[in-house]
């Protein structure tokens, strides 16, 4: 998913649920904002590297694939952008290495997701952005892993896209090129994707990189084999999911709000969206690369309030500007805090199920405080 | 890290080191090089074959790892029998490895620089030093003849190597769990 569903869908999702439009903008701001907390970013910022919520394209270029390299990868795009459906799935005769792969495959309504929205629960509003796009993400990365895998993520020749409704084109092959710098032109068909690496850990292997954007787009419907089905298809139905992405946000962001005792799996606000579905059926088929103006117009009109458009400095100087002790209780000192939240809970529970491609995870409540000191926030600070 | 893994990584990062002393103390140590860089391969193959049993059979197409694997024994076995003019593959190593890695470095800075990270100048600094090693390295080996000198960056690269296998051991990775 992109800044268009990140933000102004996210935005219209959590008026719909019945937030006020300045902490619907928070919220929209802080899912939008894990998409571009860097190393970098952070470096400038002078904050804890540790609340990096991604990878820039060349930050992944450079980035050793040693051991503790592809942990940190992992523990990244697993945590906040793949996040895993069944750390204990079975695969029969299959060795540990690859089982522990297997186990990492994205998809929606997972016990991870259960986790992830209980970590948000009474807590910042940024921590609910981060929840969000967690949330979303499920539906639009799904069958995809958040680790650097040939035998996972990887795709071939067979990977078609299919004509929606609307469309006038027959099914056409998709033929991905490997230009870095390319645009897609989604009326060609004319797709940028990664390039085939035959090295298991390659980046290029890394989550949905060899499908391209595809995954980013809501109105593509495409059949492909995935590396890991047994030559099994899939069929992917992006309007579908990001329909149910939508609907789960708002069910999510009315449990947060607390009129629900309890966040269920497979549940949607179906009836909350019902006023608005034609609409936001009508944005999710639009073939377009983004949505963004059509989002932006039905939030606007959700609260009658102007959207600004996305600032990632927005928020930068108040962090810079405030003093040391105060910087967690900024804009972004919240943030950082909610993503180191993520972090350490995907990484113990992918660890608590024997599986080391996240690293290791020490359990505070067993064994005290040891590992990267940057965590210690957690520990000494009731999480804001 | 486990401390099972954290000691063999330092011991590698060792005898990396070691390794770098020792092969620039012998002579002709260039044909060594390339002894190593066809073993290199040679491991390379087989490990191909072996991730092929462990993993890539449950992969569609994965077969193709078979392939490859043939194709790196077979390459690395031709690279061992290399008895002429071995400096022309050390070139090659260096000029390709150097330049790919100083080019994402100069890309990497530019990125860091827009968004005003002060790494940029220690990355772009590094990116240059690899640039001028790889134009260096034809330099050194087809104008002077020097195969000392291709000798010394590639150990270099090695010390270099441990130095960072070695840091990378030591360093906090764990990440606490607070349930």
């Amino acid at each position: 998913m992109q800044l268009d569903f990140h933000y102004y869908a996210t935005y219209c999702a959590a008026i719909i649920a019945g937030y006020s439009h300045k902490s619907s903008m928070v919220i929209a701001y802080s899912s939008q904002f894990v998409d571009c907390c860097s190393r970098t970013l952070l470096s400038r910022l002078k904050g804890p590297a540790s609340a990096a919520t991604t990878q820039l394209q060349l930050e992944l270029m450079d980035a050793r694939t040693d051991l503790i390299g592809l942990q940190d990868i992992t523990r990244i795009w697993a945590s906040f952008h793949f996040l895993p459906y069944d750390l204990y799935a079975k695969k029969k005769r299959a060795s540990r290495e690859y089982k522990n792969k297997f186990r990492l495959i994205c998809n929606p309504n997972s016990d991870l997701l259960l986790d992830t929205v209980d970590l948000g629960l009474g807590h910042s509003l940024q921590s609910i952005g981060i929840v969000m796009h967690v949330l979303a993400d499920t539906w639009a990365h799904r069958y995809f892993a958040g680790t650097p895998s040939l035998v996972i993520n990887n795709t071939n020749y067979h990977f078609y896209e299919m004509p929606g409704p609307e469309d006038t084109f027959e099914e056409r092959p998709v033929v991905f090129a490997h230009n870095p710098s390319g645009r897609d032109d989604v009326e060609k068909g004319y797709y940028i994707g990664s390039l085939y690496q035959f090295q298991e850990h390659s980046i290029m292997n890394l989550g949905h990189g060899r499908a391209g954007h595809l995954p980013d787009y809501s109105f593509i419907r495409y059949r492909y084999l995935p590396a890991w089905g047994d030559y099994e298809e899939i069929v992917k139905d992006n309007p579908s999911d990001y329909l149910h992405a939508f609907a789960q946000m708002v069910y999510a962001l009315g449990y947060f709000r607390g009129e629900y005792d309890s966040f269920e799996k497979d549940v949607y606000a179906w009836d909350r969206i019902k006023p608005w579905e034609d609409r936001i059926r009508a944005i999710i088929r639009k073939r377009q690369l983004t949505a963004e103006a059509d989002w932006k117009a039905l939030g606007e009109d959700l609260s009658g309030c102007e959207i600004e458009d996305f600032d990632i400095k927005k928020y930068q100087a108040e962090y810079l500007a405030a003093d040391k002790e105060k910087k967690d209780h900024t804009f972004l000192g919240r943030f950082f805090l909610a993503a180191m939240a993520q972090k350490s809970m995907v990484t113990g529970k992918i660890f608590q199920s024997g599986n080391l491609l996240a690293g290791i995870s020490i359990d505070y409540s067993l064994k005290g405080f040891r590992g990267i000191r940057e965590f210690r926030k957690l520990v000494e600070e009731e999480r804001i | 890290m486990t401390r099972w893994r954290r000691f063999s990584t330092i011991i590698v990062g060792l005898l990396t080191i070691l390794a770098a002393f020792v092969i620039f103390l012998l002579d002709d140590a260039y044909k060594y090089i390339i002894l190593i860089l066809g073993l290199s391969m040679l491991v390379s193959g087989l490990r191909y074959l072996f991730y092929y049993g462990r993993m890539a059979r449950h992969m569609v197409g994965g077969k193709i790892m078979l392939v490859i694997g043939a194709v790196f024994i077979s390459f690395g076995l031709f690279t061992l029998n290399l008895s002429d003019e071995p400096l022309i593959y050390l070139i090659l190593y260096l000029l390709g490895f150097h330049a790919f890695s100083g080019l994402i470095n100069l890309l990497r800075a530019l990125e860091a620089r827009q968004y005003d990270a002060p790494s940029w100048k220690l990355t772009f600094a590094t990116g240059i030093v690899n640039i001028l090693v790889a134009i260096a390295s034809p330099v050194w080996g087809i104008l002077f003849k020097s195969p000392d000198t291709l000798t010394l960056i590639y150990c270099l690269g090695l010390i270099y190597s441990g130095i960072i296998r070695i840091i990378t051991a030591l360093r906090r990775t764990a990440i606490v769990y607070i349930q």
